[in-house]
């Protein structure tokens, strides 16, 4: 650490459901700093709180106790409308259950925080199809999301995630319902765009190909970091 | 096309059904409030146009005090009558003046007598405008040139046994002393208003006759304005006042409050009714748009994650009640204007719903009623279903501007 301000630093973040009578501590005293540039999994059995840091991280859900910061602004310092103008600027996600706009075509989903960024047209559409292409999309631009397969509408909720280049991106699952060659070649992506603009990568996945990729691993269990370990860089990738 | 309306558009379309069943049920409502607006104001119109050519006029100038006391000395004497009727001929809004003066006497045939209200009218002016003239149930209405001819109520008549051609005596108190003056008249024609009080008082006589058996020597106790637009009326009133300060100028609604009130209260009721209607239109309209906002709520948290404010959010919604209103105008234009053209055109007959004449506010309301609608009553009908509906979509959008709930992402 050189005094560099953190992509996302999560102090003492504690969340806690109510499920009936009983209290689920679904995040427990967690402390996570991501620098710039860091490409990062999280893993865990279901219910260990991934999704639940992810949404505290990206400002989707509020922490009963701690702090969250990202690029150096506290969450919970921020107003509604604050909070969501920091999403549509410096944050992507990509979402465990794709989430995309049903009345919009691919390249309109894709295109969408950039369109509401104000990115003007032609730069947009060059970047969203370039990018749709790149994932194996191309020529799937007009269809709606009924008119996609899973992995597909997976495939474009990422680019929605990346086009818009934010510093930091969030992301449930990424490849939980593709298949090997286009999870290859979404990671692909992700790890270019990682390493061309330095953006901040946070996985969280069960998928062996998302952790072998990644260059820290973060173990979660019951709400709390089992184990954060750098790891070696892959054979073959790109530095 | 923007972002927000491409998606508020799209949205419209993802259930056509209930998009235009939400579009329908505003738009049947503003072409029912049109077609109520239309037929209220018709026959409003209607009533005044028939309380002003049964006597008032639209506007009235007389001397002060006649409206409160009507003595028959209260007059507008000759330079000043006929300075009075020269002004008004020279005004585009008027379509007729009409010089009167009234007494009040006994008319009396071989067979009977009765009280009667004795008109004394200008025939020329009167025939083309006045409601008697067109009323003639036996004989004739007054001409130019008549001398002690009558034109008197079937009330009247019934009393007097008196049918045109019989001579009636007609006994009045003069205006220069205390002594009852008699006159012979022939009856020329009966009039049938159908109003009662009308039919059972009413004498028309020559406007000359009548002076000279009062011995007003050329004097009116009225002059009474026609105009060809009753919206013109408060003008024209107000310019009279300037013109003429000393006499008593009245509009058909200060000589006429009963009339003025039934309007009032007949216009109350059908804000009252068009209100309960628009309430059971507005239930029905919110229903939807909740409906429609309910079922997207996981969109709409998804808008909220990817950084769309809650005002955007509601502004969401507002466009898409927006379009809903426009489509609403559209078909409510259409209905609205189509049943006040077709009853413009062809009336709606009152035979429909009794067979009886009915009377309201002293005038005897038209068997056929008429369609009136002006601009600023469609404007403002159109704007109070954009407003509804848009005050609606305000009300369901809260629940897409709610904070955000992550749990919403979580399901497939």
């Amino acid at each position: 650490m050189t005094g560099e301000t953190p992509a996302l630093c999560l102090d003492r973040v504690t969340r806690t459901f109510r499920r009936g009578e009983e209290v689920v501590r679904a995040l427990d005293d967690v402390s996570l700093v991501l620098m710039a540039g860091e490409f990062v999994a999280i893993a865990g059995p279901s219910g260990s709180g991934k999704t639940t840091l992810l949404n505290v991280a990206g400002g989707l859900d509020r922490p009963d106790a701690g702090r969250v910061l990202v690029g150096g602004q506290d969450l919970g310092a921020l107003s509604p409308g604050a909070l969501a103008r920091l999403r549509l600027e410096r944050i992507g996600f990509v979402f465990q259950a794709f989430n995309l706009v049903p009345v919009l075509s691919a390249e309109e989903n894709a295109e969408f925080v950039l369109l509401m960024r104000g990115t003007p047209a032609p730069e947009r559409r060059a970047r969203v199809r370039a990018l749709l292409a790149r994932v194996g999309l191309a020529g799937l631009e007009g269809r709606r999301p009924a008119q996609l397969s899973g992995g597909q509408q997976q495939r474009v909720a990422v680019v929605r995630a990346i086009a818009a280049e934010p510093t930091l991106v969030l992301a449930d699952e990424p490849t939980a319902n593709l298949d090997s060659t286009t999870a290859a070649a979404l990671l692909d992506v992700m790890e270019e765009l990682h390493h061309e603009r330095r953006t901040t990568f946070l996985f969280s996945t069960h998928d062996p190909r998302v952790m072998e990729r990644a260059h820290r691993l973060v173990r979660l269990r019951d709400g709390q970091i089992e184990s954060d370990e750098a790891l070696p860089a892959r054979p073959g990738a790109s530095p | 096309m923007p972002i927000v309306l491409r998606l508020a558009w799209r949205n419209l379309w993802r259930r056509p059904g209930r998009t235009l069943l939400t579009a329908s049920g505003a738009a049947l409502g503003l072409g029912f409030l049109l077609t109520m607006l239309g037929l209220g104001d018709g026959s409003h119109l209607q009533m005044i146009d028939a309380a002003v050519r049964t006597g008032s006029g639209h506007v009235l100038l007389q001397a002060r005090e006649y409206q409160r006391r009507g003595g028959i000395e209260l007059v507008v004497p000759p330079p000043v009558a006929g300075d009075v009727q020269a002004w008004a001929r020279a005004r585009s809004e008027v379509q007729a003046v009409l010089p009167r003066v009234f007494v009040s006497g006994l008319l009396s045939s071989a067979d009977g007598a009765t009280g009667v209200r004795l008109a004394g009218v200008t025939p020329a002016a009167e025939a083309p405008v006045s409601r008697f003239a067109m009323r003639v149930s036996e004989g004739r209405f007054l001409r130019p040139g008549d001398g002690a001819a009558a034109v008197i109520g079937q009330g009247v008549a019934r009393v007097l046994k008196a049918r045109p051609g019989t001579r009636v005596v007609a006994m009045a108190q003069g205006v220069s002393s205390a002594e009852v003056r008699s006159a012979l008249f022939h009856v020329v024609g009966v009039v049938r208003t159908g109003l009662e009080d009308v039919d059972e008082g009413l004498a028309l006589v020559p406007l000359p006759a009548l002076q000279g058996f009062l011995g007003l020597d050329g004097s009116v106790h009225q002059i009474a304005l026609v105009l060809h637009d009753q919206a013109r009326t408060d003008t024209v009133a107000r310019a009279a006042r300037q013109a003429w300060p000393g006499l008593e100028i009245l509009t058909w609604a200060e000589a006429d409050p009963q009339l003025e009130a039934a309007i009032r209260i007949d216009d109350g009721g059908h804000y009252l009714f068009n209100g309960i209607f628009f309430v059971i239109i507005a239930f029905m309209v919110l229903n939807t748009l909740l409906m429609s906002i309910l079922e997207r709520r996981r969109e709409f948290a998804l808008l909220a994650a990817l950084g769309l404010s809650r005002g955007r959010r509601l502004g969401l919604v507002l466009v898409e009640g927006g379009l809903i209103a426009l489509l609403a105008l559209g078909g409510g234009l259409a209905l609205g204007l189509g049943a006040h053209a077709y009853f413009a055109l062809h009336g709606l007959p009152l035979a429909w719903f009794t067979s009886h004449e009915m009377e309201t506010g002293g005038v005897l309301i038209e068997p056929v009623m008429y369609s009136a609608l002006g601009l600023g009553r469609i404007a403002g009908a159109a704007s109070l279903v954009l407003g509804l509906v848009l005050l609606l979509a305000l009300v369901a959008g809260r629940h897409a501007a709610r904070p955000l709930d992550a749990n919403l992402l979580k399901s497939r």
